[in-house]
């Protein structure tokens, strides 16, 4: 059988701790049959617990009782199987969860056995608010859906090429090596995407191309370098909170202003860990907001919003310009996420006068970008630049997919 | 993680308080123990704990998996058991509930806070409810010293859930039952040398038994012991009975400088000082102890005492509990019980565990209705409980805290 006549629907689980974001996709279309979330999963807000399902873009809101994950997905899995009954094409044979860190055991894709699960058990604390949803999740479906294929797709595996140099942190070597620190790099689900759909928009391989990829969200936001289809470098570190300032994280900072801090205040560690993750970056500079584009809108009458933007654009360009000197120049640029795509105001601030690393921003195609994947540099620039809305339940559907077909055929 | 933990409270809560009701309106008596346990066990295996049982003393077990076999975490709470003769004394008010059950619904629902986090653990999260009967804690040590026997050296510590105000209890003073026998031969219905019947015989060692309890030793947390005499009795009043005899039974509350050989040897020393005059006499001190038959069936003699214990507050396991609770909104402090007896005195007295209580209640409400079931108040130990967990045996979530990455 040739690859690419095998057809496969695959639903793609992606979870945070309170909420599982699920896609059914059809591969090697790419169609998207069936999107949903269930939001508030085991937590009580003001607002109850619900399933937004969307069927062939067709969007219905369902209030249910989801105390736990592994309750929220046997509610979409029954919510699919209704589907099914009044349309055959609604259905999966495959499923596909995004993991966060796998550590050192895994660097690729990896089908879903008895040995993988003890293994992943292994990594939990690796990701302690994250691991362990998505772990419940895969053993659940290895429980419960036996006869379906599960593959799981690391975030973190994209990053397994970041270069030893870069990756190493300096640290004694016996503390480096007693409790695994390195620099993990984030994001490599969409880093990996933007990269292959810049690749497929100019039709070049990806072996023979440089790129930078700023993937700016409004909650996290990390850069890549990429370097012949691998990652070579990622702002984020040992845990997300390395890199871009960020919505509440810090990014970057003096360890030594920490430790001060924690002298002063009598902090503990946890509690000096709250104020770097959920009390710096736009809110602790800002103030009102930890939204940039909330910075944007008061940017011309409020000096802190002003200082704010300054010092976001600062740091993606300082990343920008270390990427750039070791790619020795970057083929593309690439802008994506909510902030990445969603601004072009940012986007025209970060590329500044940068053209003497490459970028050369054509300030109307920036302007005028509405939607979708497009460039916006000038013809004559050096290094293109391009807008392009992530999806990484499509990434992790790619890579679900390229497992089944190779099994497939080795079978 | 503090979120995390807070917001997985809130999404408890409802579960909680239909647990509550449960327990509240449950009419327990001797009879319908099983019953009782029953609707533990039940609660604990719907709110997804990996393992659920119920062993040969009456213990009820609850297990929380951690990822690794490292150091493990007891939860104890306990049920009071009545004999039957209790239980009449009792049925008016119903009031032995209230002691304890807060303590068993806090520590359920912080074992399945800790579940639903899914923050990973190096260790097991033990929830366990004992039996308790009276001055014996049976249940206790058939736990730790049958189904827990291998693990006892891998248990980091243990959060007994009993009323401390939301602060930290680091041990109490002992107690114990004890009895003087004094045995002699009547000559005319009075001893030789008093001059008096049986029961003035008694009087010299109430009286001395009182200046004594004056004299006390005081400790700086647990405060001064104390003597009371709970029951005089005898036999044999006449000089024809082959034994005259008299009893005194003592309620004694120590503290950890005193032990029960010590206790016991002075109680003889006084008694025969008192009688020292008299030819013939004995005295005799014992540790007192009650039969009992468990309703799971087990029929045990037991001694009553449970052993003063009092834990340093620089223990690592005190510290950073101390340290969860109030980096995360509490205002805890070190403190002592001054009248409730725990499993402490097993686990730390004994096993020499690090243990610790916290809870929601105020000890000298123990009796009252003021401190029955508040809701808010469970909640509230449940969280503290799961945050001392998180910090002794969870993994740090340093960098990780926010949901999005």
């Amino acid at each position: 059988m040739k690859s690419k006549e095998k057809k496969s629907n695959i639903l793609v689980i992606n979870c945070g701790s309170s909420s599982l974001k699920y896609k059914i996709i059809r591969m090697p279309d790419e169609d998207e049959i069936v999107r949903g979330e269930a939001e508030r999963v085991g937590i009580k807000t003001q607002g109850v617990s619900i399933i937004t399902h969307t069927v062939l873009g067709k969007k219905r809101t369902i209030k249910v009782l989801l105390p736990n994950h592994s309750i929220a997905l046997k509610k979409v899995l029954e919510l699919i199987a209704n589907d099914e009954k009044e349309n055959k094409d609604i259905r999966f044979d495959t499923f596909a969860h995004r993991y966060v860190h796998p550590g050192k055991f895994f660097t690729k894709t990896t089908k879903i056995n008895k040995m993988v699960l003890t293994k992943l058990k292994e990594t939990l604390p690796l990701a302690p608010i994250h691991n362990p949803i998505s772990y419940k999740l895969l053993e659940f479906c290895h429980r419960e859906k036996s006869s379906i294929d599960q593959f799981v797709v690391f975030d973190t595996a994209f990053h397994k090429t970041i270069l030893p140099e870069y990756s190493t942190y300096v640290l004694p070597l016996k503390v480096i090596k007693k409790y695994g620190i390195r620099k993990i790099g984030f994001h490599g689900i969409s880093h990996q995407y933007a990269m292959e759909e810049a690749c497929k928009f100019f039709n070049r391989d990806k072996i023979t191309q440089k790129i930078i990829s700023c993937h700016l969200g409004t909650g996290g936001s990390s850069v890549c370098a990429i370097r012949s289809g691998r990652s070579i470098n990622n702002s984020m570190g040992f845990t997300p909170l390395e890199g871009l300032m960020m919505n509440t994280r810090s990014g970057d900072i003096d360890p030594g202003a920490i430790f001060y801090i924690m002298f002063r205040e009598c902090f503990s560690p946890e509690e000096a860990e709250n104020i770097l993750n959920n009390k710096s970056g736009i809110l602790g500079v800002f103030n009102s907001s930890s939204d940039l584009r909330d910075v944007i809108k008061d940017i011309d009458n409020n000096k802190q919003a002003k200082m704010t933007f300054d010092m976001y654009v600062r740091r993606v360009r300082a990343y920008i310009s270390f990427y750039s000197l070791i790619l020795k120049k970057s083929d593309i640029l690439i802008f994506t996420d909510s902030l990445g795509v969603g601004s072009s105001v940012l986007r025209e601030s970060i590329c500044e006068n940068m053209e003497f690393l490459g970028p050369n921003l054509d300030k109307e195609k920036n302007t005028k970008y509405s939607e979708g994947i497009s460039e916006i540099s000038l013809s004559g620039s050096e290094t293109k630049i391009l807008v392009i809305p992530t999806d990484e339940e499509i990434m992790i559907a790619r890579e679900a997919y390229q497992r089944l077909v190779k099994d497939d055929l080795s079978h | 993680m503090k979120k995390l933990i807070k917001a997985k409270a809130k999404g408890l809560r409802k579960s909680l308080e239909k647990f509550a009701i449960k327990i509240e309106s449950f009419k327990l008596s001797s009879s319908n123990m099983g019953e009782f346990t029953d609707l533990i066990l039940t609660e604990m295996r719907d709110l997804g704990f990996d393992k659920v049982t119920k062993d040969k003393a009456g213990n009820l077990i609850g297990v929380i998996k951690g990822y690794g076999s490292k150091d493990a975490i007891v939860i104890l709470s306990h049920i009071d058991i009545k004999t039957p003769e209790q239980q009449k004394a009792e049925d008016v008010s119903n009031s032995g509930m209230t002691k304890f059950r807060s303590g068993i619904i806090s520590s359920i629902y912080a074992g399945a806070l800790m579940k639903r986090t899914m923050l990973p653990m190096t260790g097991d999260l033990i929830i366990s409810c004992v039996p308790r009967l009276g001055c014996c804690d049976f249940g206790t040590k058939y736990l730790f010293n049958d189904v827990l026997k291998n693990r006892v050296k891998k248990i980091k510590g243990v959060i007994l859930c009993e009323p401390t105000d939301f602060n930290i209890n680091l041990g109490h003073k002992g107690m114990m039952e004890y009895e003087i026998v004094v045995k002699g031969k009547l000559n005319r219905n009075f001893l030789e040398n008093r001059g008096m019947n049986m029961l003035g015989t008694m009087f010299p060692l109430i009286s001395e038994l009182e200046k004594v309890s004056k004299e006390l030793p005081n400790d700086f947390n647990l405060g001064r012991s104390s003597l009371r005499i709970k029951d005089v009795s005898y036999s044999g009043c006449q000089p024809q009975d082959e034994i005259n005899e008299f009893r005194i039974v003592v309620d004694r509350a120590f503290i950890p400088e005193e032990t029960k050989g010590y206790i016991l040897n002075r109680a003889k020393a006084i008694a025969k000082t008192v009688y020292k005059q008299e030819q013939g006499i004995t005295v005799n001190t014992l540790l007192a102890k009650e039969r009992i038959k468990t309703y799971t069936g087990l029929d045990l003699v037991l001694e009553k005492e449970f052993k003063p214990w009092s834990m340093e507050s620089h223990q690592p396991f005190a510290l950073e509990s101390l340290e969860s609770l109030n980096e995360n909104g509490f205002k805890s402090n070190f403190g002592y019980w001054k009248k409730v007896v725990t499993e402490g005195s097993y686990t730390y007295a004994q096993l020499k565990i690090p243990t610790i209580g916290f809870g929601a209640g105020v000890e000298d409400n123990i009796d009252s209705s003021i401190d029955s079931l508040n809701l808010d108040k469970i909640e509230k130990a449940s969280y503290g409980q799961a945050l001392i967990v998180q910090r002794n045996i969870g993994m740090p979530t340093f960098g990780w805290s926010s949901d999005e990455i």
